[in-house]
């Protein structure tokens, strides 16, 4: 895994060019699979076939400030076109913006991303899976491309504004809901009577049969509850340092990011 | 560290025995500090200079009548005089209310018994209510605490309605007392609930057919600090699609599952160790 602070120029392209292509295809499972999927758009894959991962990411950079995501079952590079089943667009908030810069934690399956402006998180991508067989990207992330930005990582799955969904779960079923476990409780305490903060990744199930599918690797979600927190706040733990992210909504739904 | 399986009946003297023989004869910081207590009622205490933070707390189990036991924690003992040695309000002796004593109900059915140096849980299997006494763990020193915080989260007096008290984990009525003896700024007789309480979005079931358990941390309600995590405890409050004394086997630790008789189902897994 690593992480960095990216500065990210604003206009239509740069993110692919500061974000994609700079620092998660370095990753040796992430490649640029079609660099001509449209204008200012490209299609990104993970493939690690050995763990049962493999997706595809389109994102179409073509407008200031932000990118829309898909993601894909297959692509047709020659077509620039996707091939099987996906979930995104903008009909379903699949954006991502980058303002003032971005945390960038990209591992072998997952990119996970913390922004400064507006204090976003996304995850794009596998979780540490329950049943590794099973191929179950998720996309979470989004916000309200007008105003309010609720952090969808300390959210849960609501289309209007904090997408959580999986291209498919482990049956198979395409554009599933997410929810974290315990979702809208507030009583999700980290501070220790040490000083010292607690953060575990939090299991994620599927909204239909309430299955879990797998931890959101790097990812603590504590909904609305603050303890004082404070935007890109860093907290430094035993196993590392946590970026604090709440959105900029007037109701704050904080998540806690592992930089690593 | 032990788990035990067993059987008694219900009349007056049954749980100091149950104590006696699993916990004072087998780990060395409990005994027996005052034996000169009326019938079937003792004090004991569990005291380790060894540990960090130093671990020194008096149970006073008064177990003269069927059923049930009642169980007082305190900071000290005069057992001379076999009082309270010296009222600091480091102590639980009640839960939601003064009238909400803690009980832990003996009834005949069956019980299981988990033992440590440093807590023990006793499941009744009539009422299936599980009762956890003593300290809490830490998974490091990075969140360990200065100060000792025994906890009880048992039953009181509604003990017989089957309200899982390691299910509920917070002060409710006359059916959970979960208090610290020391909340997490020296404060006595603190409520401790569990992280996440009352959500009922917790699923457990995993897409390999498998169960992911984790133990539960645990706050001070006063300060909305966390004190530590149960040890091999792991609280579901409600809507798991369990069955008592149902175990699943997780990196070969077995976890039992505990679910109250009181229609709230109020659910716990308890690792036997």
């Amino acid at each position: 895994m690593a992480y960095e602070f990216a500065r990210i120029g604003l206009a239509a392209g740069d993110r692919l060019a500061d974000l994609w292509d700079a620092i998660v295809v370095s990753n040796a499972k992430w490649s640029v699979y079609d660099a001509a999927a449209g204008t200012n758009a490209k299609t990104y894959r993970c493939n690690d076939i050995a763990n049962n991962v493999d997706f595809y990411v389109y994102v179409d950079d073509n407008q200031a400030d932000y990118s829309i995501l898909e993601l894909w079952e297959g692509w047709d590079a020659g077509g620039h076109a996707g091939v099987g089943d996906s979930i995104g667009g903008t009909a379903d908030k699949y954006w991502v913006r980058t303002a003032g810069g971005v945390h960038v934690c990209v591992s072998d399956h997952r990119v996970l991303l913390g922004t400064s402006a507006e204090a976003m998180g996304y995850y794009i991508g596998q979780p540490i899976r329950f049943d590794t067989t099973k191929n179950m990207p998720f996309y979470i992330g989004g916000g309200d491309n007008e105003s309010n930005f609720y952090n969808s990582l300390g959210h849960y799955h609501f289309i209007s504004s904090t997408p959580w969904q999986t291209l498919w779960d482990h049956l198979g079923n395409v554009g599933v809901s997410l929810m974290p476990w315990g979702r809208t409780t507030g009583y999700k305490y980290a501070r220790t009577c040490r000083g010292t903060y607690v953060f575990e990744d939090t299991v994620v199930y599927e909204d239909t049969n309430k299955i879990c599918l797998g931890y959101l690797d790097g990812v603590c979600h504590l909904y609305s509850l603050s303890q004082g927190f404070k935007n890109g706040e860093v907290i430094t733990c035993e196993d590392g340092d946590w970026l604090m992210l709440g959105g900029t909504y007037s109701t704050k739904y904080w998540a806690a990011l592992r930089l690593q | 560290m032990a788990w035990t399986s067993d059987t008694h009946d219900a009349s007056a003297g049954k749980f100091i025995d149950v104590l006696d023989t699993l916990l004072v004869a087998v780990h060395g910081p409990w005994s027996v500090y005052d034996a000169g207590m009326p019938a079937n009622e003792k004090v004991y205490r569990c005291y380790d200079a060894a540990a960090d933070p130093v671990v020194d707390f008096y149970l006073h189990v008064k177990d003269n009548q069927a059923d049930y036991a009642e169980v007082l924690m305190y900071d000290s003992w005069d057992n001379v005089g076999h009082s309270y040695a010296h009222d600091t309000n480091l102590k639980v002796i009640y839960g939601a209310a003064e009238a909400n004593v803690p009980y832990i109900c003996k009834k005949s059915g069956g019980y299981y018994f988990s033992s440590h140096d440093h807590r023990f849980i006793y499941i009744d299997k009539t009422e299936w209510e599980a009762n956890y006494v003593g300290m809490l763990e830490y998974p490091s020193a990075f969140q360990r605490p200065k100060i000792q915080h025994p906890v009880m989260i048992v039953s009181s007096t509604g003990y017989a309605t089957g309200y899982n008290p390691l299910g509920h984990a917070y002060n409710f009525s006359i059916y959970v007392v979960s208090r610290a003896m020391m909340g997490a700024i020296g404060n006595g007789m603190a409520e401790v609930r569990q992280w996440g309480w009352s959500a009922t979005y917790r699923y457990w079931v995993c897409a390999d057919g498998g169960v992911h358990l984790r133990p539960t941390w645990m706050y001070c309600s006063p300060t909305l600090l966390l004190l530590g995590r149960l040890r091999n405890v792991a609280i579901g409050y409600t809507n798991d699609p369990f069955n008592n004394d149902d175990t699943v086997t997780i990196n070969g630790d077995v976890w039992r599952y505990v679910e109250g008789t009181d229609a709230g189902r109020y659910s716990c897994f308890i690792k036997q160790e």
